[in-house]
């Protein structure tokens, strides 16, 4: 029982992680507070499921198309609404980027409500087989998911260590006018990470689509998810991410069997508390 | 308070209590919701607009203050008056814990303590049922027994209401505000001047919050019933939404606000399940995109112009 609980909070917390790496990256490189990630989770999800069920497309060709779905969208609205508007100073109390936000969120949460209806919807399974690892039963689509996105993370994480994009987004995360003068683009690369970090959420939401559903509301947890890897991961630490999605999945799988399912979601917020209050920097962050 | 504060609370008043035998009694609730959703968004616009310290949980404290009220009438038959009052101490107490912890943090980490404490008691709520009653919610009392009770209830919602917003003005103009807002506006150069910015912090946290509780009390009592979704996600949505097109710190702000969003809902609630927050959703991203006031930047524009007209018709000199 215990090496299943194990299994399954990883592969769940992989998929915190990937939610959570996409909200680290916009929060580095932007100096946002993006309420909205969990409606590019929710929105991703949709994609998913109208690709399959309406294109016929099969699954390893609908997570790519919700990704560039979710991208599009993700790089539309930080050109229109948030790049007019905020000013690249987390500190700032007045921060208006973070209540257009959360505007963002009634509103894409509403538009789905009113466009798809209030039903839940499930995508056809990924893999409809159940797996057996080292002796324990897991479902397939959430071995997939955790792979995927475990890859995913490690395939962005080598992306910035290596490439001169990469370089330039991390000399934005440490200092904004130290990297314009020696020529970063931030306009340019603020869209794009905006529309990267999207298409990260996007890509949970359509990994985990036929495990817990889509619905219009489906992205209120992920989103809580996302802030807690956050908050006890650090600031711009993808290791930090990696490792605080994995460790916030399995304790809340362990949590909710051993002490109890009603308050499964009330232990990561006191972990995040207790985080923020006496190691502010997260794990991995630096102060 | 300034002329236009005193003639508007006069006014409000006159209004208020005229409304109940000139408007259908079906509005005479809305007006109390009215006065509900004012309370809250007076009690965040002290929290936000004047210590400048963004509460995502705000509206946790109306829960607070609304199953205090409601749990010990039911269970120690305390009397729904004293219920308001102490609904407002315990949101208030609550806030004084709150605001303590949040001075260790700063900017958006502010966010995230406070969002996950009002979701710690939304879920403690949900969880234990049986005492709060579960998502079902938990009946209270009623302020007074009988046939008129709602129409009693909505004298109480609007004298709470003034009350508040009398308050939120005299602390606007009074030096305890010009603390406040030396503290929101630079924090170093404030405590550079003497004044202890922590204790201010605290003080505007928790003061905002005991309105808030206040507020959560009156809920409870008039629509005897009280549920976890008045601390849900969707409320902080409408308490931000009427502060930021009311006009963030401003003291007529939440006023103008909740009119508007509690009437123009009202309004089109019949069309489609969940339109009114779409569209309150658009008009808060045209705000803040393009009129960062809201609705009190669009009339400290237009009055001038509008006073121009008006000396202008009774034939008098311009202004200076």
């Amino acid at each position: 029982m215990f090496l299943e609980l194990i299994i399954r909070g990883l592969a769940i917390g992989l998929v915190y992680a990937l939610m959570g790496l996409g909200l680290v990256f916009i929060t580095g490189v932007m100096r946002i507070i993006n309420f909205a990630h969990g409606e590019f989770y929710m929105i991703g999800g949709y994609m998913a499921y109208y690709s399959m069920s309406l294109f016929g497309l099969p699954f390893y060709l609908a997570v790519p198309v919700a990704m560039a779905g979710t991208f599009l969208i993700g790089a539309i609205v930080e050109k229109l609404l948030l790049s007019p508007i905020h000013t690249q100073n987390i500190e700032e109390p007045m921060n208006y980027a973070l209540i257009m936000t959360f505007a963002l969120l009634l509103f894409f949460r509403k538009l789905a409500a009113l466009v798809f209806g209030p039903f839940y919807r499930k995508p056809i399974d990924y893999i409809p087989t159940d797996l057996h690892i080292v002796g324990v039963k897991i479902s397939g689509n959430m071995v997939l998911s955790g792979l995927v996105s475990a890859s995913i993370v490690l395939g962005l994480a080598l992306f910035i260590k290596k490439s001169w994009r990469g370089r330039g987004w991390r000399a934005i995360t440490q200092s904004y006018n130290g990297a314009k003068i020696c020529g970063v683009d931030i306009g340019r690369e603020s869209w794009i990470s905006c529309g990267l970090a999207c298409a990260l959420a996007g890509a949970a939401g359509a990994l985990v689509a036929p495990i817990f559903l889509v619905w219009p509301d489906c992205g209120a947890s992920p989103l809580i998810k996302s802030y807690e890897v956050l908050a006890i991961g650090g600031l711009g630490s993808i290791t930090g991410s990696l490792v605080a999605g994995v460790m916030l999945g399995v304790t809340e799988t362990l949590g909710a069997f051993y002490i109890s399912s009603a308050y499964k979601d009330a232990i990561g917020f006191v972990m995040m508390v207790l985080f923020l209050l006496f190691r502010p920097q997260g794990l991995f962050g630096k102060k | 308070m300034r002329k236009n504060e005193i003639i508007v609370t006069a006014s409000m008043l006159i209004l208020g209590l005229l409304a109940p035998w000139v408007v259908p009694q079906f509005w005479v609730t809305i007006l109390s919701v009215f006065a509900y959703y004012a309370i809250v968004a007076i009690g965040w616009n002290i929290v936000f607009g004047y210590t400048g310290l963004f509460s995502y949980g705000h509206v946790a404290f109306p829960a607070i203050g609304g199953y205090t009220s409601a749990l010990l009438a039911e269970y120690i038959g305390l009397s729904p008056f004293l219920g308001v009052v102490l609904g407002a101490l315990a949101a208030g107490f609550t806030g004084i814990l709150i605001g303590l912890i949040i001075l260790r943090v700063r900017g958006f980490y502010l966010v995230l303590v406070t969002w996950a404490f009002a979701e710690v008691i939304n879920v403690t709520i949900k969880a234990e049922y049986l005492i709060t009653g579960g998502t079902g919610g938990f009946v209270a009392p009623p302020f007074f027994e009988g046939p008129d009770s709602e129409l009693y209830g909505y004298f109480i919602g609007l004298g709470l209401m003034l009350l508040t917003f009398i308050v939120s003005a005299v602390l606007y103009h009074s030096r305890w505000g010009l603390y406040l807002f030396a503290t929101r506006d630079d924090s170093d150069a404030a405590e550079s001047m003497g004044i202890n910015t922590r204790l201010w912090k605290v003080f505007g946290f928790a003061f905002g919050c005991a309105w808030a509780g206040m507020a959560g009390a009156f809920y409870a009592h008039f629509f005897t019933l009280v549920d976890p979704t008045i601390g849900g996600l969707d409320e902080m949505g409408k308490i931000c939404l009427i502060v930021i097109i009311g006009g963030i710190g401003t003291v007529f702000g939440p006023l103008l606000g909740s009119f508007f969003v509690v009437i123009v809902s009202e309004l089109i609630r019949g069309w489609v399940a969940g339109l009114s927050l779409f569209i309150f959703s658009i008009v808060m991203i045209l705000a803040v995109r393009f009129v960062r006031g809201g609705f009190m930047e669009v009339i400290n524009v237009l009055s001038p112009r509008f006073r121009d007209k008006y000396l202008q018709l009774i034939g008098k000199p311009k202004a200076f």
